[in-house]
């Protein structure tokens, strides 16, 4: 499956730029809303929780600090679910392709998770501009950041391989999983800091797959800290597992899939 | 070398059929060990081969099967039980444009919809000037697919199609669409196709093309081959039981007499059809002659009294395409049983207008208000004739009609 997946290289690859470019398609400046949202997004945090909420660490005294802390788990969570949801729709979305020709499937849910990629990858390419501008001071901590967002990803593709394929038997899954991806944000420190979590609900993070990718990011970008070996671990287990699962139901399922779009 | 380069067997393909999702559930949390789905067999048993350069028809009703068989044959679906196996690369018109992408120019159409395809772009430069040729669309291949008109479109993908030299080309009605110009342009192209050794087959409601193209026909009912052989006589046979279907309430027949298809429900039939020229029962005419074609008819007192009869014919060519064909309805002739009786002759008399060649004529007799429902008798090619070339042939083509060519000066 691997295999298809490296042979149709060059159509995943065309479609997720495709995805990007065209997105806007119409608008003015068009490709550019790729940049210029995220630079929005980020300057409407650092306006508001430095100078109108006026937010800010205990710890840490720089100006932003907490608007930088948001967006480094925030734009990595932006993606991740717009992986997943997409990615669960990606058969009902192409069936047209699905039911004519005999393309791979994993082919269109790759081809989400990777167009994520590059729009996580652009975000953060933002932010660290923000953040030099902001004076937060630069470290070579950031080299992890994109080992998280990719293994993030990957994490992603394997669930969106999963859900898309029971998607086409149970279409409310869609709806379901984007209640759940919603719901699951809050479970993980990104708006809040653990340190305001009550100690008797700090346990929910070690169950939380996504906790390590989003902590190992904040650390890295806003505390200059590489992540904690079981944090690395637990990142390429969990990427790893969730590929493995997602070709597995994918594998089991493809041919009814085939026969119920 | 082996030339076959379809090899279907037994092939048959269950659907599971759930009245409910969560019927798929229960079955799910239970492992199986509970059913509530009802299987469904949209194709039975389907076997058949195809050489290098062969053309087969396939026809059937909606719902037939014929789009199953043709998303397996593509690699789209794959089958229960049996086997297809595909010598080469399988390209099929049911894609049609289903790879284009609004936004992006047709040139860049091309690319994406052949990597979708799984041709490499190095086979593609090569072939991008026969196909931007052949589309005529040179002008518009750097706009955006969105500004183009659906003939525009369709255009670009068949061009794209026809190109692209598979092993096996598989053409659905996606070919209705477009001018006339571009649809005789397409059907030379498949025939070049199929003479460059390209094997095709071609899924139809319309039984003309594939009785001019094919070397061989089937037709799919109910998931399984009805029928398959010569396209001519397929198709009529498929003709002959869509009336049957039509008027179950009738006792309808079909059978096949001195390899003519006879069918309808035989309260008259047809005994014998003559041709005649002066007075002489002859069967080899010159073009343009004067011709008499007699139907004998022998009626049972199965007709109601009360409604008058059509009596129709139909002259066909060697491809089985009809020429000509009248009635005595359309002709105004009200056909009543004082004007009958139990046994008549009706007979035809026209100026065989034809092209050299070798032709048949069918006969049928029905009820004249619902001539196309109620068929009594229907004889399928019951009597055959020459029209010979006489080396002085005034016109050209499949008919002669009457012209009248002027002159006038223009300017000066």
């Amino acid at each position: 499956m691997i295999k298809e997946l490296i042979q149709y290289r060059r159509y995943i690859l065309n479609n997720a730029i495709g995805e990007l470019k065209y997105k806007y398609a119409g608008s003015t400046v068009g490709v550019f809303w790729n940049v210029l949202n995220p630079f929005f997004q980020i300057l409407v945090f650092t306006f508001v929780f430095s100078n109108i909420i006026m937010a800010r660490f205990p710890n840490l005294d720089s100006t932003g600090a907490y608007a930088i802390y948001l967006c480094s788990g925030l734009l990595s969570w932006i993606s991740f679910s717009e992986c997943i949801n997409r990615g669960t729709g990606a058969f009902i979305e192409n069936s047209t392709f699905l039911k004519k020709l005999p393309l791979p499937e994993q082919v269109f849910v790759a081809q989400i998770s990777l167009s994520a990629l590059f729009s996580a990858t652009i975000s953060y390419a933002v932010l660290f501009i923000f953040v030099l501008v902001l004076g937060h001071g630069i470290s070579l901590t950031w080299l992890i950041v994109p080992v998280c967002i990719i293994l993030m990803l990957m994490f992603g593709f394997g669930l969106s391989l999963m859900l898309s394929a029971v998607n086409v038997f149970f279409r409310d899954i869609s709806q379901i999983v984007s209640i759940l991806v919603g719901l699951w944000m809050w479970l993980t420190p990104i708006v809040y800091t653990m340190d305001i979590l009550p100690e008797s609900y700090r346990w929910i993070s070690s169950f939380n797959p996504a906790y390590p990718f989003v902590t190992s990011l904040q650390n890295a970008i806003v505390f200059h800290q590489w992540p904690q070996w079981s944090h690395l671990l637990a990142m390429v287990l969990i990427a790893g597992v969730s590929l493995l699962l997602g070709f597995l139901v994918l594998f089991a399922l493809k041919k009814e899939v085939r026969d119920n779009l | 070398m082996n030339d076959t380069v379809v090899t279907v067997d037994n092939l048959s393909k269950k659907f599971k059929v759930y009245k409910k999702p969560r019927h798929r559930l229960l079955e799910w949390a239970t492992f199986g060990t509970v059913k509530r789905h009802e299987d469904f067999w949209a194709l039975r048993n389907i076997s058949f081969r195809l050489k290098k350069g062969e053309s087969l028809g396939i026809v059937g009703p909606n719902g037939a099967g014929k789009s199953t068989l043709l998303k397996i044959l593509t690699g789209a679906l794959s089958p229960t039980t049996g086997s297809c196996v595909i010598n080469g690369r399988v390209v099929s018109l049911l894609e049609l444009g289903t790879g284009f992408h609004p936004e992006l120019t047709g040139l860049q159409n091309i690319y994406n919809s052949t990597s979708l395809l799984g041709f490499e772009p190095d086979y593609v430069n090569r072939k991008l000037d026969d196909i931007i040729e052949f589309s005529g669309l040179a002008d518009f291949l750097d706009k955006p697919v969105k500004t183009y008109s659906s003939g525009m479109y369709v255009r670009l993908a068949f061009s794209l199609f026809a190109n692209l030299e598979p092993d096996v080309y598989i053409v659905d009605e996606a070919l209705a669409v477009g001018d006339v110009f571009f649809q005789q342009k397409c059907y030379s192209r498949l025939e070049e196709m199929r003479n460059n050794g390209v094997s095709i087959i071609l899924v139809s409601h319309d039984p003309a093309p594939i009785v001019k193209f094919c070397d061989h026909a089937m037709v799919i009912d109910s998931g399984n081959i009805a029928y398959s052989g010569n396209p001519a006589e397929v198709l009529e046979l498929y003709q002959a039981k869509e009336y049957a279907k039509k008027n179950n309430t009738h006792d309808y027949q079909i059978s096949v007499q001195n390899d003519n298809l006879v069918y309808g429900n035989m309260y008259c039939e047809i005994e014998k059809t003559k041709l005649y020229s002066k007075n002489t029962e002859k069967y080899s005419f010159v073009p343009g002659e004067k011709a008499t074609i007699e139907v004998h008819v022998k009626c049972s007192d199965k007709i109601a009294a009360t409604e008058p009869l059509n009596i129709g014919i139909q002259i066909k060519n060697r491809f089985g395409l009809i020429i000509y064909g009248t009635n005595t309805h359309w002709n105004n002739i009200k056909v009543t049983k004082k004007m009958y009786g139990d046994r008549f002759v009706c007979s035809f008399n026209l100026p065989l207008n034809l092209g050299p060649g070798e032709y048949t004529i069918t006969v049928a007799v029905s009820e004249a208000k619902r001539f196309v429902e109620v068929v009594h008798c229907w004889v399928e090619n019951i009597v055959s004739f020459s029209v010979e070339d006489t080396g002085n042939l005034h016109f050209g083509g499949l008919v002669n009609l009457p012209v009248e060519i002027g002159f006038s000066k223009c300017g000066g």
